[in-house]
């Protein structure tokens, strides 16, 4: 393995982008809408049943943190499953890619940049809603842009990993079903994680997206403490660990 | 004179399986080279690796003077790669399909644009600019594929089986564009399993089956040395094929079966022809073709694979 050189990476970045302000209006209108939709059930349908439990903000503003890793999350896994697939086994667009200089390391930054830059995306629409909802009282919401890249460096490489190796794009159904949708309901985002059964805490906090919306809600609710720092560390080691195996995947299946 | 690509021994394994067996050969600057064979004759194992996106398992290839392995880069930079499976960028239209893949080779814009709206009249692209890929024939999705090959004005320009799957209007579009980019003088190295393709693209070509070269030459050369410019093909009717075989044999001719089809060689095919035809049997007059040529080294025909 060789290490990536940012241009190629920032090229492919500027190929998806372009494809994206091509098809955005009829991929994206959804981006709005579905945060819509869960703070809309969430934070009022159940909330109203729930409020006032963490004391003084409501459980819409408790969720929305927690809602915007969840949604960088599913976006940075959309993208790198069904949309690095057809990239990659149908349209053939690495295979384009790679007569060119630009090399295999160069592709899966340059992919994983531009899950992120989703991520970052849906980040921002969330957080649109969530300020016409009037959830956000502090200025330091605006941190949760910078984290959901975060968030979207995680994710990104995961799903990647799982395109190179799946038989075929059916398969990429498992990771929403089985890996992503559980997660999303247990990983602090509804409900603290103290309040599951003692056994199953520290396996939740292991999970990414716990240390995800951990830190979102730190960053954008206050008060920050050092278990925000473990799960920055935490987070930012994972994403070492995945983006080199996305790399080393990739390059198996594309190389052969 | 330095060739432009040499290829040592090279040898490609994918498991168990050898694809390419050791095979040498050099391309020369300016020439249209070929690579013939039936499918499976290790012609794209070679050109992938020709163009630095699959590893040789041994032996060298180098490109203008680099070699694929080491400066995969740099090699990539100065080739034109047109695969055998199309992959346009169907989010994007057609000029921006150049555009976004000039980046790729550190076009500067200006450049970039010049380049891709030359390459587009070239292949009377001009007019679908801001056409989406897809409304594309499948003959002008092939010529736009050599379009974005040519955007970086490379040193050789690789196509793997350039015309498979077209009509053969579409065929003789695609021939006579890259007889032009030949006379301009530039590079070509391609496959085909095409005979009528080879013969019209390639001064140079070699014959591949199973993995190694079997004849290498110019194809008139080849098919002159293939003994018998003329060949009368006969059909006889199923039981007798086998006496007809003997008889041709016989006259001291040298005769190929090929399917239900006996094939003589011979230097006065029409005098044959004659004889043959007066005799009730069904026979065709033809001259003697790349075919005739891989049919007498290997025993087989194209068609027939293994």
């Amino acid at each position: 393995m060789q290490a990536p050189n940012a241009f190629y990476a920032v090229a492919v970045w500027r190929r998806h982008r372009d494809a994206f302000l091509r098809n955005w209006t009829t991929e994206t209108g959804g981006v709005i809408l579905e945060p819509l939709i869960i703070l809309g059930a969430f934070g009022y349908g159940l909330g109203r049943f729930v409020d006032e439990f963490q004391g003084d903000i409501s459980y819409a503003a408790y969720i929305t943190p927690g809602l915007i890793a969840g949604y960088a999350m599913f976006h940075a896994l959309f993208e790198g499953t069904y949309g690095a697939y057809l990239r990659l086994s149908m349209h053939r667009v690495f295979d384009s890619m790679l007569a060119t200089p630009m090399q295999v390391e160069d592709l899966v930054l340059g992919e994983t940049l531009w899950g992120a830059s989703r991520s970052v995306l849906t980040a921002v629409a969330v957080l649109a809603v969530a300020l016409a909802f009037n959830l956000i009282e502090s200025p330091l919401a605006v941190l949760a842009i910078p984290t959901a890249f975060l968030v979207g460096l995680v994710f990104y490489p995961m799903a990647l990993c799982a395109t190179a190796v799946v038989p075929s794009i059916n398969s990429l159904n498992n990771v929403f079903t089985v890996i992503a949708v559980p997660m999303y309901f247990v990983s602090g985002i509804f409900f603290p994680v103290s309040s599951l059964p003692d056994w199953l805490e520290p396996v939740v906090w292991a999970l990414p997206l716990t240390a995800s919306a951990h830190l979102m809600r730190g960053l954008v609710l206050g008060p920050l403490d050092v278990t925000h720092l473990y799960a920055f560390v935490a987070l930012a080691a994972m994403i070492a660990v995945f983006w080199l195996l996305a790399t080393h995947l990739m390059r198996r299946r594309l190389i052969i | 004179m330095e060739p432009i690509v040499q290829v040592t021994n090279l040898v490609k394994r994918y498991g168990d399986f050898t694809a390419v067996k050791g095979i040498t050969f050099a391309v020369d600057p300016g020439e249209c080279f070929g690579l013939l064979g039936p499918n499976g004759a290790g012609k794209s194992s070679t050109l992938r690796i020709l163009t630095a996106v699959s590893p040789a398992t041994s032996g060298s290839v180098v490109v203008d003077g680099l070699d694929v392995g080491r400066q995969p880069r740099q090699v990539k930079a100065r080739l034109g790669v047109v695969p055998q499976e199309e992959d346009l960028d169907t989010d994007l239209p057609v000029l921006q399909n150049l555009l976004v893949y000039s980046r790729y080779f550190r076009l500067p814009p200006p450049l970039a644009l010049a380049n891709s709206r030359e390459a587009l009249s070239f292949f009377e692209l001009g007019d679908r600019e801001q056409v989406k890929v897809d409304t594309l024939s499948g003959g002008m999705k092939r010529r736009l594929v050599i379009a974005r090959a040519l955007i970086n004005q490379p040193t050789v320009l690789v196509l793997d089986e350039p015309t498979t799957g077209l009509d053969p209007i579409g065929r003789h579009r695609v021939w006579q564009r890259l007889l032009e980019l030949r006379r301009q003088g530039i590079t070509i190295v391609l496959s085909t399993h095409n005979m009528e393709e080879a013969t019209a693209l390639c001064q140079r070509l070699v014959i591949m089956d199973h993995g190694e070269i079997i004849a290498e030459g110019p194809p008139a050369d080849l098919v002159r040395q293939s003994g018998g410019r003329e060949v009368v093909e006969v059909r006889p009717p199923l039981g007798e094929i086998a006496s007809v075989h003997a008889r041709l044999s016989g006259l001291g001719l040298r005769i190929e079966r090929a399917g239900t089809a006996l094939l003589a060689y011979t230097l006065d095919g029409v005098e044959l022809e004659r004889q043959l035809a007066s005799e009730g049997l069904q026979v065709l007059y033809r001259t003697a073709n790349l075919e005739d040529v891989f049919l007498r080294l290997t025993g087989r025909s194209f068609e027939e694979g293994d």
